[in-house]
């Protein structure tokens, strides 16, 4: 493209914007009465935001927009106070009472901020050392190219902790996404090994992602979207008809960047940045009120002053210790060993002490012989002596020994979580003045991955296999609500059925177009599968209320009977093999439906299971015999739906030879 | 945004930041010309009554940029060698102009510390030492162009000269460069670290560290670049120089090192391991993934190298001994200053 | 005139063609007729010395068939190959592969007396092609006196080779245009083992890292070399007939000769052909061959994991009382020192130095993140810093020669003049068989072919290393003697 002359030489450098907050649960801990916003806790003592800060420096950005929710507003402040003269334009837009990012961004689309393609830094903690001019080069490209181009995302090259892959076809392309249960998991199909789909897993998100404005408005259509991922999902399965797409770029090897996601994650950044991998981005560099020195083995030492620039000759670390970071007035005892870590100012350590990969706050006291191999540990706490702990997280002012409890998956508190602002969480009593704190579904505290939700090796499919695996019972009592293998947007939908159904059935005029209808739309919101639509319609309507009374039940069905048709039979004589074969497959899901029922309330509906089946062959003739046989020869043979089902199916067999003679 | 800040403060801090915000360090001769125009706004800006006030404000902010910039010796020279213009200001002022400061044997009784002044002369002091800025910012400028005219005297027909990593220095490349233009014919050995493979030009073939010792039999010359000298005439050269300067010495090859003269460091650094820095590291990010906390990748940007292995300082104004350094510092900084540093 | 003597050249040609077909028609006959007689040919490898003694003329012919079926085989892949402008390693690789099939088709000789018959006949308008592979085949045959196995029955055939070569060369009037060298090539490399092929190929792709390993894998492909040794001579002869056998698969390796081993593979081969030398004429060929079986058995374990121990052994006391170690680049006999030293002294600090980084080292840093240790890693510019911090230097050698040179990776000369810089001791940590009765440095090996050497002088060695003490570098000659490696 020959340079226009009368086309601006430059074109206008991208925004910025850029969350304070995460909006991440398993983070309450630490920040609860403690740091109390995310871009605030520190990575080699210093918070976060100010190295998100400092990497934008150096891109071609000049205008920046830090949004944060009304919590950590004087925190916005703080930074723009900091950052604000480095930037050609700094604006702080506080979204109150916002939870996601999501919402954020439907503030600020309503605010009507965002004209144009922007740098969305959906977690404070994303670090790059590259100036990503070759990536916004490649991303403004493929946006003349074609406008369906509406996002990049940047990834590094390096392998990922929780091991997720994500499938890329060879124009950076992102095809394949793990979906929300699966921690990582994709599900793969021929097609796309014939679309050179290239299964990845040698990449890490890093949370930077080129947008355009199309993204904001996609958060603004759905309410339903809170992160990125959400959005991402979305695009990817509606590939066909919104047709956007959707790039995935790699950061060359001699680039770094990563991201923060959970404590894992956390303290491995903060083992890289003081590693300098992210040079020109290293923590000395970064503040510029603040004085770090850095010695040999990587070990930064903080000076209260200018003036004063003797901390080295006061520290003697063991020779051991490596990759420190120490804020001002600590004291660690010579003997102590210390890999990895960042401690906070006024801080004590004592003899022998091993601490390795931690994060521990201000004022922090440790005793002798502590070995702490992995740990965030915030501040005004005390670590009681002769005590050991692999992972751990520790809020605010806590007193703590070793105790013989599992602490995985948990973190130490010493208050109670306040259950209405924080719903993920619960919290027990473990000792005086000590919380255990739990994600409530489970789900792991440490690492994302962890936990119950994610080891899941099975395909997010709806077989009744999954629910065998969240059995594993944690304490807590479950509400209505559980996530036991439905895949969200499958639950999602059988929810919605069932609303439409209950909303049916009070009306008095009971259109089964108009059901019909809601329910296709309900199909197409959540995306589930032929198959998924038969259960969980039939699923849906043995729910309903009312239908306890198999009378009523059966009236009902005969009444509904269109609806019915129209899923599990069809009205076409000459329907092709395949169709009748997709039949089939509809009614013995709907039969599995039955299946489900019985298992879940064997005793009350037991007893109506064969009448039901009898009446859907017979009178309402929406089932097959093939599909019933097909069916009642899977059932388990131990199952005392086996039995109920025994006199049918005689009788259907018998029926068969019947015919047979009578076609004879 | 600037609420609580005067704007000396800010001033620093800009400075700060647009020292930071570069992704590879600028040439030497870049920042110190950064500094120098720093230092000018400092001190038209700052408003101070007596000299003795100037002196402190500039030693503070020194201190400052040493704390915030340890590695960057060249702040610390060039801030050193405002502070002696300043003094000469005020010994002009005393009618003292023509005492050297080191002249101890001449001058039994002289004023040793800076005495106040009245306020309106401080206009004109200031006006001089600004002057007197200038002309220190010129002679930054033209320190490579008098570098590089050395090069005749230097290198013959027939030198087989070796450098080191040619391509990060400019000094070093326009020095070879002038000799082609006086149409001497010498070849050139260009050690580069990594592998980047690339023949930077046609007069220079590319060699491999680990290859220096089978041709330095062959190099009849060596030139560094250095990053700071210190007045023992040791000298800090990028990492890498030490081994090339070990090979030379045994080999009885001449080891010359350019070194303008605001790289002239007045003050001992007592551990220079403590100043040594890791720069990146060049292995790839994914390298990281199973060695991060584990592997500790040292990649020191500086190696110090030892007087008795350099032959000679090749600096703007001539060629200098690495015994004679210490006398040298005496042209560009004040005793007191070193002192009080 | 001229019609009549082109005629007559072509008449000839025709004469010649029509004879030549009637010969391979009737030797077909031959073939078909003896087909019944397959059960007895189809076992050659157990009764080899049978089969030797037994010939009769009609085996004699099969057997000339099936030969000359190989050749023409081997002349047609050489002939596409020529075409399509074969480069060495290719052939090689072909050739690597083809001795495969070969051995198949002896033990099959059945089959291919099927194929000689269409091949033959498709050859028949080849004569030049035939007459090649048996001129070539004269010529090697001396060399292939001592060849393993099938090769010993074209000895036997030579007689009978003649005669068929003579009587048709009279009437081949058309002299060919051959392309003798690949053809000889294959040739030559029919006669080697394909363990040796394989091992040549191998170096050449650069899969096998370091010398170690190569002395290991040489004496693994001897012994598989050995075991498919056939032999046929006297006990009393077989020495000399097996130092023969080796010679043309050293040679191979070698290059025909152009470069010389690697001078601690030189060391483990001239002790081998000591060995065989040495052999009891008395006692019988398989007791012999056993004897050189175990000599090879001894000296891998001695070479190797013993002599890892040993050095391990000897070192121990020294790194004791160390703080950091620094070593550069890779070597097994380091890596191991290193790996048992820090598991019985965790807090040891170790340092691996490359020349540049992302290199061979790497495989040290991966051996112990593996285990769990920490570790240090750098690259060669770095080296001024990382040996102010090293008390004890560790290198591994390729060979120590007799002037107490020691030869190792290049950059080394850095490392050891910046220890001498900042009074670092030097250790170099080598086996016995690496010591070696030269003094000087070639710019190429053969299968290591990297100019990837470079020679220490003794004076900024602080010591060296072995299985058994730590000596001097100037007590080199003193090892040479005591282990008898000097060359008499």
């Amino acid at each position: 493209m020959a340079p226009d002359p009368k086309k601006p030489a430059k074109e206008k450098p991208l925004t910025a914007i850029v969350l304070l907050d995460s909006f991440d649960q398993r983070f309450a801990p630490i920040l609860e009465k403690s740091y109390e916003c995310f871009g605030f806790i520190p990575l080699a003592n210093i918070p976060m935001i100010n190295y998100t800060m400092n990497w934008l420096l150096r891109t071609e950005i000049e205008s920046v927009m830090l949004v944060a929710t009304g919590k950590s507003q004087k925190y916005a402040k703080l930074v723009e106070n900091e950052w604000g003269s480095a930037f050609e334009e700094f604006s702080v837009v506080i979204c109150d009472g916002s939870s996601s990012l999501g919402d954020c961004l439907r503030e600020i689309h309503n605010r009507e901020l965002i004209t144009d393609n922007f740098l969305l830094i959906s977690n404070p903690s994303s670090l790059t050392s590259s100036t990503l001019s070759q990536q916004i080069r490649d991303f403004r490209k493929r946006r003349v190219e074609n406008a369906d181009n509406v996002m990049t995302l940047i990834y590094g090259g390096c392998e990922n902790r929780e091991k997720s892959v994500i499938g890329v076809n060879s124009d950076g392309k992102l095809v394949l996404y793990p979906a929300a249960t699966s921690s990582g998991l994709i599900k793969v199909d021929k097609v796309d090994f014939y679309q050179n789909a290239q299964i990845r897993r040698d990449v890490v998100n890093t949370g930077i992602a080129l947008c355009s404005r199309l993204i904001v408005t996609q958060f603004n259509d759905n309410f339903d979207f809170s992160t990125m991922e959400d959005v991402i999902r979305e695009l990817l399965s509606k590939d066909d008809i919104l047709g956007l797409n959707i790039h995935v770029d790699v950061l060359p090897q001699n680039e770094s960047a990563y991201m923060a996601k959970d404590y894992d994650t956390l303290l491995h950044l903060n083992t890289l940045l003081l590693e300098r991998w992210f040079y020109p981005l290293t923590p000395e560099r970064v503040e510029v009120s603040r004085f770090i020195s850095v010695c040999p083995r990587n070990i930064y030492l903080e000076e209260e002053d200018f003036l004063n620039t003797s901390m080295s000759s006061r520290i003697v670390l063991s020779d051991a210790s490596v990759n420190v970071s120490l804020g001002i007035h600590t004291k660690i005892s010579k003997t102590a060993r210390i890999y990895n870590s960042s401690i906070g100012s006024n801080s004590e350590i004592a003899e022998n002490t091993t601490i390795s990969n931690c994060i521990i706050g201000k004022n922090v006291k440790i005793g002798k012989n502590v070995e702490i191999f992995g740990g965030f540990i915030g501040d005004n706490s005390v670590i009681l002596d002769n005590s050991k702990f692999p992972e751990i997280i520790i809020g605010n002012g806590v007193k703590m020994a070793e105790i013989g409890e599992n602490l995985e998956n948990s973190a130490i508190c010493s208050w109670q979580v306040d259950e209405d602002e924080f719903e993920k969480i619960v919290a027990q009593k473990i000792g005086e003045e000590l919380y255990l704190w739990q994600l409530r579904n489970g789900g792991g505290f440490w690492k994302i991955s962890q936990g119950k939700i994610g080891i899941n090796m099975s395909n997010v499919e709806e077989n009744e296999e999954e629910d065998e695996d969240f059995e594993e019972g944690s304490d807590e009592d479950f509400d209505v609500d559980f996530d036991d293998g439905f895949d969200d947007s499958t639950r999602q939908f059988y929810d919605e059925v069932f609303e439409s159904m209950k909303g049916m059935q009070s009306m008095a005029n009971q259109q089964m177009n108009n059901l019909i209808l809601e329910i296709n739309s309900s199909k197409l919101a959540c995306n589930v599968s032929v198959d998924d639509v038969a259960k969980n319609v039939f699923a849906a309507f043995l729910a309903l209320p009312g239908m306890e009374d198999l009378k009523e039940l059966l009236v009902l069905i005969k009444k509904w009977r269109p609806l019915f048709i129209n899923y599990y039979k069809s009205s076409d004589s000459n329907a092709t093999a395949r169709k009748l074969e997709m039949e089939r497959k509809c009614q013995i899901q709907m039969l599995m439906a039955i299946e489900e029922k019985f298992d879940k309330e064997s005793a009350n509906f037991g007893p109506k299971c064969a009448k039901i089946v009898h009446f859907l062959y017979n009178d309402a003739d929406v089932l097959d015999e093939e599909a019933i046989l097909e069916w009642a020869g899977s059932i388990d043979s131990g199952s005392k739906l086996r039995e109920l089902m025994e006199p049918i199916v005689k009788w259907l067999q018998e029926d068969d030879e019947d015919e047979e003679e009578e076609e004879d | 945004m600037t609420e609580g800040r005067t704007e000396v403060e800010d001033l620093k801090r800009n400075f700060v930041l647009a020292l930071r915000k570069n992704t590879k360090r600028p040439s030497s001769s870049t920042i110190s010309m950064n500094v120098i125009n720093f230092l000018r706004k400092i001190i038209l800006v700052e408003k101070v009554k007596t000299i003795a006030e100037l002196l402190a404000s500039l030693h503070n902010h020194a201190k400052f940029l040493s704390a915030v910039e340890p590695t960057e010796l060249i702040i610390i020279n060039i801030v050193l060698m405002t502070s002696k213009l300043a003094r000469d200001e005020l010994n002009k002022k005393n009618g003292n102009g023509n005492i050297r400061a080191y002249d101890s044997l001449f001058t039994l009784c002289k004023p040793s510390e800076p005495t106040d002044m009245k306020d309106t002369d401080m206009k004109k002091i200031k006006k001089d030492l600004i002057e007197s800025i200038r002309e220190l910012t010129i002679e930054i400028d033209s320190c490579r162009e008098s570098i590089s005219a050395q090069s005749s005297d230097l290198i013959f027909n027939q030198d087989v000269v070796m450098v080191y990593q040619l391509e990060t220095s400019k000094t070093l490349y326009s020095f070879l460069a002038k000799t082609r233009e006086a149409n001497r014919k010498y070849r050139v050995f260009n050690v580069i670290p990594e592998s980047k493979n690339e023949e930077l030009n046609d007069f220079t073939s590319s060699i491999r560290l680990h290859d220096v010792a089978s041709k330095i039999c062959e190099t009849t010359k060596v030139f560094l670049t250095c990053i700071a000298v210190f007045p023992d005439g040791s000298c800090l050269v990028p990492a890498g120089g030490q081994s090339i300067a070990l090979m030379a010495k045994r080999h009885s090859v001449p080891v010359y090192v350019l070194a303008p003269f605001y790289k002239i460091t007045p003050f001992f650094i007592p551990d220079p391991n403590a100043l040594n820095i890791s720069q990146r590291t060049n292995m790839p990010f994914e390298f990281s993934a199973k060695s991060a906390g584990n592997v500790e990748i040292l990649q020191p940007a500086f190696d110090l190298l030892d007087s008795q292995y350099i032959f000679q300082f090749v600096s703007n104004s001539s060629c200098i001994i690495p015994a004679h350094i210490n006398r040298l510092k005496e042209d560009y900084y004040h005793p007191e200053d070193i002192a009080l540093y | 005139m001229s019609e009549s003597s082109k005629k007559n050249p072509a008449d000839n040609l025709k004469e010649a063609f029509q004879k030549l077909s009637n010969e391979v028609k009737q030797l077909g006959m031959v073939l078909g007729v003896k087909e019944g007689e397959q059960g007895q040919v189809s076992q050659p490898e157990p009764p080899k010395n049978e089969f030797a003694k037994d010939m009769t003329q009609e085996e004699k012919q099969k057997q000339r068939a099936a030969k000359a079926a190989e050749k023409k085989a081997r002349a047609e892949a050489a002939a596409a190959k020529k075409a399509g402008g074969a480069a060495a390693p290719q052939q090689n690789q072909q050739k690597a592969k083809e001795p495969a099939p070969k051995k198949e088709q002896v033990a099959k000789p059945a089959k291919e007396q099927n194929q000689p018959k269409s091949q033959q006949q498709q050859q028949s308008a080849k004569p030049k092609e035939e007459k090649i592979p048996k001129s070539a085949l004269k010529s090697t045959k001396n060399q292939s006196n001592g060849a393993p196995n099938r090769e010993v029955q074209f000895d036997l055939q030579s007689n009978t080779t003649n005669v068929l070569r003579t009587s048709e060369s009279e009437e081949v009037v058309v002299t060919p245009d051959p392309p003798i060298v690949p053809l000889e090539d294959a040739q030559s490399l029919a006669n080697i083992h394909p363990a040796f092929l394989t091992l040549y190929s191998r170096c050449d792709k650069e899969l096998i890292f370091d010398l170690e390993q190569l002395c290991q894998e040489f004496i693994r492909s001897f012994k598989l070399f050995l075991s498919g040794f056939a032999s046929h001579s006297e006990p009393s002869t077989f020495s000399k007939e097996f130092d023969q056998a080796i010679r043309p698969q050293l040679t191979y390796l070698t290059h025909g000769g152009r470069w010389p081993l690697p001078y601690a593979l030189g060391n483990i081969v001239r002790q081998l052909k000591r060995e065989v030398l040495k052999l009891d004429s008395t006692s019988p060929i398989s007791q012999q061959i056993e004897d050189i079986h175990q000599w090879l058995e001894d000296a891998e374990s001695v070479n190797f994991e013993d002599a890892y121990r040993g050095i391990f052994a000897s070192i121990e006391p020294k790194l004791a009382k160390t703080k950091c170690v620094l070593t550069y680049d890779w070597c097994p006999v380091v890596n191991h020192v290193l790996l048992e030293s820090v598991e019985k002294r965790p807090d040891l600090r170790v340092c691996f130095v490359d020349p540049e980084l992302n290199g061979r080292a790497v495989k040290h840093v991966n051996s112990f993140v593996d285990k769990g240790y920490k570790c240090q890693y750098t690259d060669l510019k770095s080296v001024g810093y990382a040996i102010k911090q090293c008390s004890m230097i560790v290198l591994g050698c390729s060979a120590i020669l007799s002037n107490g040179c020691v030869a190792t990776t290049k950059g080394s000369i850095q490392i050891a003049l910046t220890a001498k810089a900042y009074n670092v001791p030097v250790l170099v940590v080598s086996q016995y068989f690496k010591f070696v009765d030269k003094v000087q440095s070639y710019t190429r090996m053969a299968l290591l072919g990297r100019e990837n050497i470079e020679l220490l002088p003794s004076t900024l060695v602080t010591a060296i290393v072995t299985d058994i003490r730590i000596l001097a570098p100037t007590a080199a000659p003193a090892v040479l003697k005591a282990k008898a490696l000097d060359l008499d």
